[in-house]
């Protein structure tokens, strides 16, 4: 009796037990839906208005085309165009999540120029933390630090026209990335990069062609002597692997970036390449001469 | 048709091409077109026709690249077809060049000069033609052969460093451009381009050559055939004549435009030979 009471007991008190906990564990993903499909967008929703309606006083001033300031006797524009701001990625951010200290207006406590840019930059990282900590290891970042001349998030990203790196318009998007590389890579890197298969492929809108960024990274790029750098000699192989499939130590023997009409450092393509020029122009000799002759010999003999 | 016949003698129309030999040429020719038409665009990827051949034509460089790998294939087709038939059919070697041919290349050079009254006597196949096909051979094996190793880098880097990858891509680079000029001012002059063809030569089509062309072209496949035919009668000269053949004007237009042509390949290649 005693058994079997227990035993009903225990039944009971088991499917009990299962349907409560099937109740609860639907109780709390119903409320856990609500919750995050309600509040967060109310919450931002809130956020955003926030932030226009401080925008909209930012802008009373810095919407004007001619609004600037004269800093060590140079003329400095301090327009933005609101409507291309608007479109960006940042476009429903506060003015004052990037421009931090400013203090009121007028803004006394303004730094201007490298300064600025060097304030605005450490702002990055607060939100984009992975990207910030990788980018301050780069040797952009370094140098950045340390004071000289190099890459900010801002001259890839851009400032206040910031757009996401699958827009086609973003600065960083693929077929672009040589193109914003460029506006500090120059020369016989840039020029041999056009040259290359990867660089003309690219220019002719080719998705799957390799832009600056593939081999080199983009925000944890570092230089070719560092060992840790996706370019250094140890790591090309793999490095071109990540397209190529197999990852051949012999994709490491010669010089990248080289066009053969550099003598010094690539003097087996510049020879290659003599040799072809010579073989054309003596293409053009030997039928281009039989063709003009043969003409003046039929024009002579035609009556 | 019933004058054909009834005249004794060599036809009027000579078979010089058989259906495979014609075959061949199309499959060549069409895959030829469809690689330089796809090649140098990425060549001269920054010219604005690059842009339109890319992107209006073939609406991406996706479909561009596939046509060009398409057409490599079809190319290379052609010279394993030719091989076969080389192989099969077992034609005379007389694409081979000899002594002959290097004695008249020589008489040809004199009579472009005037310092000969008469054209060389060529046989089945001028000393132009035999190098041509040579030439041909040496296109398709270094254009085939570059082309895999920049098709396949990876498995072409098993044995080869980069810097000879680099150099297999100079090659296809430039190889195409001798190619485009060889068809362009040498074949495209003879079979097309010249006062006695133009505007084409029916020899890839029909496979047939004319009895009058026979005669100025190849004197000794004619002498040979009048043995095998008998005495052969004279055609009317008028009747056989290609429309161009006697037209000064004509001729005189294209010599200015090869002139010009000629001219500014050569502005454009010797310098680079020189720096």
């Amino acid at each position: 009796m005693l058994k079997d009471k227990l035993g009903k007991g225990i039944v009971f008190g088991f499917t009990g037990m299962f349907a409560a906990a099937f109740a609860a564990i639907n109780l709390a993903g119903i409320i856990t839906l609500i919750v995050f499909m309600f509040s967060p967008w109310a919450f931002a929703d809130d956020s955003i208005v926030k932030n226009q309606q401080a925008n909209a006083q930012c802008f009373t001033c810095h919407a004007k085309k001619d609004l600037s300031a004269t800093v060590n006797g140079a003329k400095v524009s301090l327009y933005v165009d609101p409507v291309q701001f608007e479109k960006s990625i940042h476009g429903t951010n506060a003015c004052t999540s990037c421009h931090t200290d400013l203090g009121g207006v007028p803004h006394s406590k303004l730094v201007y120029g490298k300064e600025l840019i060097q304030q605005v930059n450490n702002q990055c990282g607060r939100c984009h933390d992975a990207a910030g900590k990788s980018y301050s290891q780069s040797i952009h970042g370094q140098q950045t630090t340390v004071g000289n001349n190099a890459a900010t998030c801002m001259d890839c990203h851009g400032s206040h026209e910031i757009l996401k790196t699958d827009n086609p318009l973003a600065s960083v998007y693929r077929l672009n990335v040589p193109a914003t590389c460029a506006k500090c890579h120059q020369g016989k890197v840039k020029e041999a990069y056009d040259y290359s298969f990867h660089g003309t492929s690219v220019s002719l809108g080719y998705e799957k062609g390799a832009t600056c960024a593939d081999c080199h990274g983009s925000h944890s790029i570092l230089g070719p002597a560092d060992p840790k750098s996706s370019v250094n000699k140890q790591n090309v192989p793999e490095t071109c692997a990540q397209c190529h499939l197999q990852a051949q130590p012999n994709f490491a023997i010669g010089n990248e970036h080289v066009v053969p009409q550099d003598r010094e450092n690539a003097f087996p393509l510049w020879v290659i390449w003599k040799i072809f020029i010579c073989l054309i122009v003596f293409d053009v000799l030997k039928d281009g001469s039989i063709a003009i002759f043969e003409l003046i010999r039929k024009i002579r003999s035609t009556k | 048709m019933s004058a054909q016949v009834k005249t004794k003698g060599i036809p009027n129309w000579v078979q010089r091409f058989d259906a495979h030999q014609r075959y061949q040429h199309f499959l060549l020719f069409s895959s030829m077109t469809g690689l330089f038409l796809t090649g140098f665009p990425i060549k001269y990827a920054d010219m604005a026709w690059s842009k339109f051949v890319v992107l209006d034509l073939f609406r991406g460089f996706d479909h561009l690249f596939i046509t060009h790998l398409v057409c490599a294939v079809l190319m290379l087709t052609s010279g394993v077809y030719h091989i076969a038939y080389l192989l099969i059919h077992r034609p005379k070697a007389a694409m081979m060049p000899g002594l002959k041919d290097v004695k008249d290349a020589y008489h040809h050079a004199l009579f472009l000069l005037g310092l000969r009254k008469e054209r060389p006597k060529y046989g089945r196949y001028t000393y132009l033609e035999k190098f041509e096909y040579l030439a041909v051979g040496y296109g398709i094996v270094v254009m085939g052969l570059s082309g895999f190793v920049l098709w396949f880098p990876d498995v072409a880097a098993s044995v080869l460093p980069r810097w000879v990858i680099a150099m297999f891509r100079i090659a296809h680079s430039n190889e195409a451009i001798v190619a485009l000029l060889a068809v362009v001012i040498g074949h495209f002059f003879w079979v097309h381009f010249n006062p006695d063809s133009f505007p084409t030569s029916p020899v890839w089509y029909s496979g047939k050559i004319s009895k009058h062309h026979l005669k100025e072209e190849h004197a000794l496949e004619y002498e040979k055939m009048v043995e095998i035919y008998g005495e052969t009668e004279e055609l009317h000269e008028a009747e056989h004549l290609p429309r161009m053949a006697k037209n000064r004007i004509f001729m005189a237009v294209e010599l200015v435009i090869y002139i010009a042509l000629v001219g500014w390949i050569f502005s454009m290649f010797i310098p680079k030979i020189l720096a």
